[in-house]
C-alpha cells in the first residue's frame, strides 16, 4: 500500500510512529463510539436520536450555529475588508485580537459573555430595556457561538482579499463600472469560495462548542440545551447508550462537514490559483 | 487634437516617476511609449487613464481638460499587462461587462449588446471561445479578450500597458502585426507601453522615448533612429559601439590637446553596421583591431573585435564582404567608421 | 517591473472617506460587542473589589493545585505533540505514498470533533462500563476521572496543531536542502538538526504555542473525563467553572484573568513567530531566486 521513492531517510520510523500514535489516540477511541452504537438495536437508536429532547437540542444546535455562522460571514467579511483595505489607529492590535476566540479558554469566554449579556450586565441591561433577554436564552447561545466562530471567517477571507489583483478592479473602473458595481460584480464573486469556507469552518466549530455555551445558555432541557450538553448530561447520568448514539450521530455530522470543508478549501485554492 | 499632456509630474514618496512631461499625440495615431523598465512609462499611461493622479500638470483629451475626471468619464480603454480579466465571467461576459454596467437609460438592449460583442469577438478571432473562462485560454487569447473588452465601450483612446510583455516570442510577433491591422481597422488613438525597441519600431508610427521620468524624444521611428536627440536615445535605440578613435577634427583640437600625450584620442559612437572592415590600411586616421570571434549565422556576419586601444566592439558586415575578406579569428584588420555620431559637450556612454 | 504601486498607494480604488469610516466604525463596533468588551469584563470583574481580593483568589491553595495540575498536563502533552508533529510532517512531506490525503485529514479530525465527544470517547473506552473498564478495574488502574484521562483528552484535542503548522511550510520548502545534505554525506540526525530544524523552527514554535494554549485552556473534553474531584482532577478552566457556579465571581474572574493573560501572551508570541517565519521564508525565497538566476 505504501510506496517510497526518496533517498531521504526515516520513512518507516516516522510513518510507523505517526500511524501507531494516530491509531491508539484517535482511531481506536473513535471507533469505540461506533462499536458501542452498533450494539444497540435499530429501534433503540431511533428512540434515542428522535426523542423530543434530542430533536429540540438538534434544532437549537444547528439553528444557532447556522445563525452565528451567518452573522460571522457578514461581519467577518466586513472585518477582513476593513483590516486589508484601510488603515486606522491601532489596526495591528485589532488584527491580532481577532484570534482571541481561538486562544482564549472557552470557559473564560463563557463567564465573560454571560456576565456582559445578563440582565444586569452592561449590554444585557440595555437589551433588557427593549425586552430582549441576552444570557440564559437561545439568543445567548447565538452570541457565544458568534464569538467562537469569528476568527475562522476573518482568517479565511483576509488572505484572499490581500491577494486580489488591484488591476482587476481598475479594469472594471475603466470600463465605466461604479465602485458599488465593481464590488458586486467583480470583487464579491471572487470572494465567494473563501466566504463559504469560512462559513463552514465557523459552523463546524459552533456545532461542537461546549465551554462557552454552558454558561450563557442556562441549560434548560427542550429550550436552551445544545447537543454537546445533552451528551454530557447523558454521560453524567450513566446513560451510556444514549450518549454513544448521540455522539455517533454528531461524529457523522463532523465527518460530513470535514468533507465539505476540504472540498470548499480545494475549490477556493483552485479559484485563487486561477486569479494569480 | 488628440492627447495633450502638459507639465505632468508625479512622485511616489521620494521616487520621482515623472518629471515635467509635456507631450502632444495627434488624433488616430498608433504611438509607442518606449524606455527602460522603471522609467515612468506605465505611470504616464495610468495618468492618462485617470488611474493615477499627477502631482502637477494637466491631461487634455480631445480638447477637454480631464485632469479632475474619474477613469470612467474619460472615454479611455485600458489593457493591463496581465490582462486583469474577470475570472468568474466567460469571454462573452467579460467583453460585455462595460456595456452591462451602464446606467439603465444609456444601456443598450440585450440584443444590441449581443450583436456588438459578437462583432468584437469576430474582430479578435475568438469565435470558438465565446463561453470559455479566462483560465481556459492561452496568453495570446486572453490578451485579445482584454483588447475586445476595452474596445466594447468604444473608447476614444486605447491604452495598452506592455501588451505583449507576458507572451512568448512567437505569439508576440503574431500579435504585433495583428495590433497594427486592428489599428488600421478601428482607427482609435492608441498608446502602448513597451521596453522592446524592436516591437516599438515595428508596430508604432510614432515613438515617445521616456527615461528616468523624463521625455527624451518624440518622433517617427525613422527620426528617432537617424536623428537621435541625445546620447541616451542614440544608445537606447539600436546597437552602438563606443570606442577611442585616434582622429581629430578641427574644433576638437583645442579641447582635448592638452589632455593626452601621444596620439589624440576621442571617444566616438558608431552603429555596428556602419563600421567597415578592411585588410588594407585606409587613408588618414587609422585604427587597427584583432578579431576575437565571428558569428557567421544570420543575414549579417557579426564580428567581435578588440581595438589597439583596448575597446571591445562589434561590427556587422554582409555575408559577401565576409567571404571576400576571408576573415578568421585572430586576424588583424582596420576599422573604418562610415558615420560618426557626436553629441556636443557630452560623453556618450 | 514598472510598477508604481510598489512605491505608493493609488487613490481611485478606495471608497470615499465617509464610507470608509462608516465601515471601519461598524467593524469596530461589532468587534467591541463580541471581543473587546468581553475581554475588558474579565479584568474589571477581577479587580472589582480591589487588588487584595484578586491576589487572595490567585494565591488560594485550590487555585495553586489547579495551576500545578494544568502545568503537569502541559509538561506531559507537549513533548508528545512535538514528537508526533515532527514525525507526521516528515513522513507526509518528504515521501510519496498512497493515502497521504487520508492521513492529513485524519490529523485534522480532532479539530472538527466536539470537545465533549473527544472526552466521551475515553470514557467509553476506559470508563467503568467501557470496553476496557472491567480489565482496568481488576488491575486497580484508574484512567477516567483521574489525571491520565485528563492527559489523554488533552492530547487528543491538541496533537494536530504542531503537524498542521509544519506540513504546509515543509511542503513549500521542498526536499532540495535535505537531498543536498545527503549528497554531501550528512547522516540522518545531522540532516534533521542542521538542515531541516533551522528552516522550520519558527513554525514549530508557532505550533507549540498554539497547542500549549489549547492544552491550558481546554474545557469541554477535560470536563467530561475529570470527574471534578477537588484538589485532584481540577484544571484551571475547571476551577474557574466551579468558582463561578459557586457565585464566587471575583475569584472566578481573577483566575480567568490569569488565563486571559496567557492567551494574550499566546497571541503576541504567535505574531512574533509569524513575523519571524515570514522573514525566514523571504530569505529562502531570495536565496532561491539567486540560485535560479545563476
Amino acid at each position: 500500500m505504501l510506496r517510497q521513492r526518496s533517498i531521504i531517510p526515516g520513512f518507516s520510523l516516522t510513518m510507523g510512529f505517526s500511524l501507531t500514535y494516530l491509531g491508539l489516540l484517535v482511531l481506536i477511541p473513535l471507533s469505540m463510539v461506533f462499536l458501542k452504537s452498533s450494539q444497540l438495536s435499530g429501534a433503540e437508536i431511533c428512540r434515542i436520536l428522535f426523542s423530543p429532547r434530542a430533536l429540540a437540542a438538534y434544532q437549537l444546535s444547528f439553528g444557532a450555529s447556522l445563525i452565528a455562522a451567518g452573522v460571522n460571514s457578514v461581519f467577518g467579511f466586513l472585518v477582513a475588508w476593513v483590516l486589508v483595505r484601510y488603515s486606522f489607529p491601532l489596526k495591528s492590535l485589532v488584527d491580532a485580537l481577532v484570534d482571541l476566540p481561538i486562544a482564549l479558554p472557552t470557559a473564560v469566554a463563557g463567564i465573560s459573555l454571560t456576565t456582559l449579556y445578563s440582565p444586569n450586565g452592561w449590554i444585557g441591561s440595555t437589551l433588557a430595556q427593549w425586552g430582549i433577554q441576552g444570557s440564559y436564552s437561545r439568543l445567548g447561545v447565538v452570541i457565544a457561538l458568534t464569538f467562537i466562530g469569528l476568527p475562522f471567517v476573518v482568517r479565511t477571507i483576509q488572505p484572499v482579499l490581500k491577494d486580489a489583483d488591484p488591476e482587476v478592479e481598475e479594469a472594471a473602473l475603466c470600463l465605466g463600472a461604479s465602485r458599488w458595481q465593481t464590488f458586486l460584480k467583480v470583487l464579491l464573486p471572487s470572494l465567494v469560495p473563501a466566504t463559504l469556507t469560512g462559513f463552514a469552518l465557523a459552523f463546524a466549530r459552533a456545532l461542537g462548542e461546549y465551554g462557552s455555551v454552558v454558561f450563557i445558555s442556562g441549560n434548560m432541557p427542550m429550550t436552551t440545551e445544545i447537543v454537546p450538553l445533552l451528551i454530557m448530561t447523558k454521560l453524567e447520568e450513566y446513560d451510556y447508550p444514549s450518549a454513544t448514539a448521540l455522539a455517533a450521530f454528531m461524529l457523522c455530522v463532523s465527518f460530513l462537514l470535514l468533507f465539505v470543508i476540504n472540498s470548499l478549501q480545494w475549490w477556493s485554492q483552485r479559484h485563487r490559483k486561477k486569479l494569480s | 487634437m488628440g492627447i495633450q499632456i502638459r507639465n505632468v509630474s508625479k512622485s511616489f514618496g521620494h521616487f520621482h516617476a515623472l518629471k515635467d512631461v509635456t507631450l502632444t499625440i495627434p488624433y488616430g495615431e498608433l504611438v509607442a511609449l518606449l524606455g527602460p523598465s522603471g522609467g515612468g512609462k506605465t505611470t504616464l499611461l495610468r495618468i492618462i487613464a485617470g488611474l493615477d493622479t499627477p502631482d502637477s500638470g494637466s491631461v487634455i483629451l480631445h480638447g477637454q481638460d480631464v485632469s479632475a475626471k474619474n477613469p470612467k468619464d474619460r472615454d479611455v480603454g485600458f489593457v493591463f499587462q496581465h490582462y486583469a480579466l474577470f475570472q468568474h465571467l466567460t469571454v462573452f461576459e467579460n467583453i460585455a461587462f462595460g456595456l452591462t454596467v451602464r446606467p439603465r437609460r444609456s444601456r443598450p438592449s440585450k440584443e444590441q449588446i449581443r450583436e456588438k460583442v459578437t462583432a468584437l469577438i469576430r474582430l479578435v478571432q475568438l469565435e470558438n471561445f465565446i463561453d470559455r473562462y479566462p483560465c481556459q485560454l492561452s496568453g495570446g487569447q486572453r490578451q485579445r479578450v482584454a483588447l475586445a473588452r476595452a474596445l466594447a465601450v468604444e473608447p476614444k483612446i486605447l491604452l495598452l500597458d506592455e501588451p505583449f510583455g507576458a507572451l512568448d516570442a512567437k505569439v508576440r510577433k503574431e500579435l504585433r502585426r495583428w495590433l497594427r491591422r486592428l489599428h488600421e481597422e478601428v482607427h482609435v488613438t492608441t498608446i502602448f507601453v513597451t521596453h522592446d525597441q524592436e516591437e516599438a519600431m515595428e508596430v508604432a508610427n510614432q515613438l515617445v522615448i521616456i527615461n528616468e521620468g523624463r521625455l527624451e524624444q518624440a518622433g517617427t521611428p525613422e527620426e528617432i533612429y537617424h536623428q537621435p536627440a541625445n546620447p541616451f536615445v542614440f544608445h537606447f535605440i539600436g546597437d552602438v559601439n563606443s570606442f577611442n578613435w585616434p582622429g581629430l577634427e578641427e574644433k576638437e583640437t583645442v579641447k582635448s590637446s592638452g589632455a593626452s600625450a601621444g596620439p589624440h584620442l576621442r571617444r566616438i559612437s558608431v552603429r555596428p553596421h556602419l563600421l567597415k572592415l578592411s585588410l588594407d590600411p585606409p587613408e588618414g586616421n587609422r585604427l587597427a583591431g584583432r578579431i576575437l570571434h565571428i558569428i557567421p549565422a544570420g543575414p549579417y556576419v557579426k564580428v567581435e573585435l578588440k581595438t589597439e586601444w583596448g575597446d571591445s566592439i562589434q561590427a556587422s558586415i554582409s555575408q559577401e564582404r565576409y567571404k571576400h575578406l576571408d576573415l578568421k579569428t585572430g586576424m588583424e584588420v582596420f576599422i573604418i567608421p562610415e558615420e560618426l555620431q557626436d553629441f556636443e559637450g557630452s560623453d556618450a556612454g | 517591473m514598472n510598477d508604481p504601486r510598489a512605491v505608493g498607494p493609488e487613490l481611485k480604488r478606495h471608497e470615499t472617506a465617509p464610507i470608509r469610516w462608516l465601515l471601519i466604525a461598524s467593524a469596530i463596533a461589532f468587534l467591541s460587542l463580541f471581543l473587546f468588551i468581553p475581554l475588558l469584563v474579565v479584568f474589571i470583574n477581577a479587580f472589582r473589589d480591589g487588588l487584595a481580593l484578586f491576589l487572595a483568589a490567585a494565591a488560594d491553595p485550590q487555585t495553586a493545585a489547579a495551576i500545578r495540575l494544568t502545568l503537569l498536563v502541559v509538561a506531559l502533552v507537549l513533548p508528545l505533540n512535538v514528537l508526533f508533529g515532527l514525525c507526521a510532517a516528515w513522513s507526509i512531506t518528504k515521501f510519496d505514498f498512497r493515502g497521504k490525503n487520508l492521513l492529513t485529514t485524519l490529523i485534522d479530525l480532532p479539530l472538527t470533533v466536539s470537545p465533549v465527544i473527544s472526552g466521551s470517547i475515553f470514557v467509553l473506552l476506559f470508563g467503568a462500563q467501557g470496553a476496557l473498564g472491567p480489565w482496568l478495574a481488576s488491575h486497580q488502574i484508574r484512567i477516567v476521572f483521574a489525571v491520565p484521562g485528563i492527559v489523554l483528552a488533552t492530547l487528543f484535542v491538541t496533537f494536530p496543531y504542531v503537524a498542521r503548522e509544519l506540513i504546509p511550510l515543509m511542503q513549500a520548502l521542498g526536499n532540495d536542502n535535505e537531498e543536498t545534505a545527503i549528497s554531501l554525506g550528512a547522516g540522518s540526525w545531522q540532516i534533521f538538526w542542521r538542515v531541516t530544524l533551522p528552516n522550520i523552527k519558527w513554525a514549530l514554535l508557532y505550533g507549540i504555542i498554539l497547542s500549549t494554549a489549547r492544552a491550558i485552556g481546554e474545557f469541554g473534553a477535560v470536563s467530561v473525563v475529570s470527574g471534578h474531584i477537588r484538589g485532584k482532577t481540577i484544571t484551571v478552566p475547571l476551577h474557574v467553572e466551579i468558582l463561578y457556579n459557586e457565585y464566587n465571581f471575583v475569584a472566578a474572574f481573577s483566575v480567568a484573568s490569569l488565563l486571559v493573560l496567557v492567551s494574550l501572551l499566546t497571541l503576541f508570541l504567535k505574531r512574533l513567530a509569524e513575523w519571524k517565519r515570514q522573514q525566514v521564508f523571504l530569505e529562502n525565497a531570495e536565496h532561491g531566486s539567486q540560485g535560479g538566476g545563476n
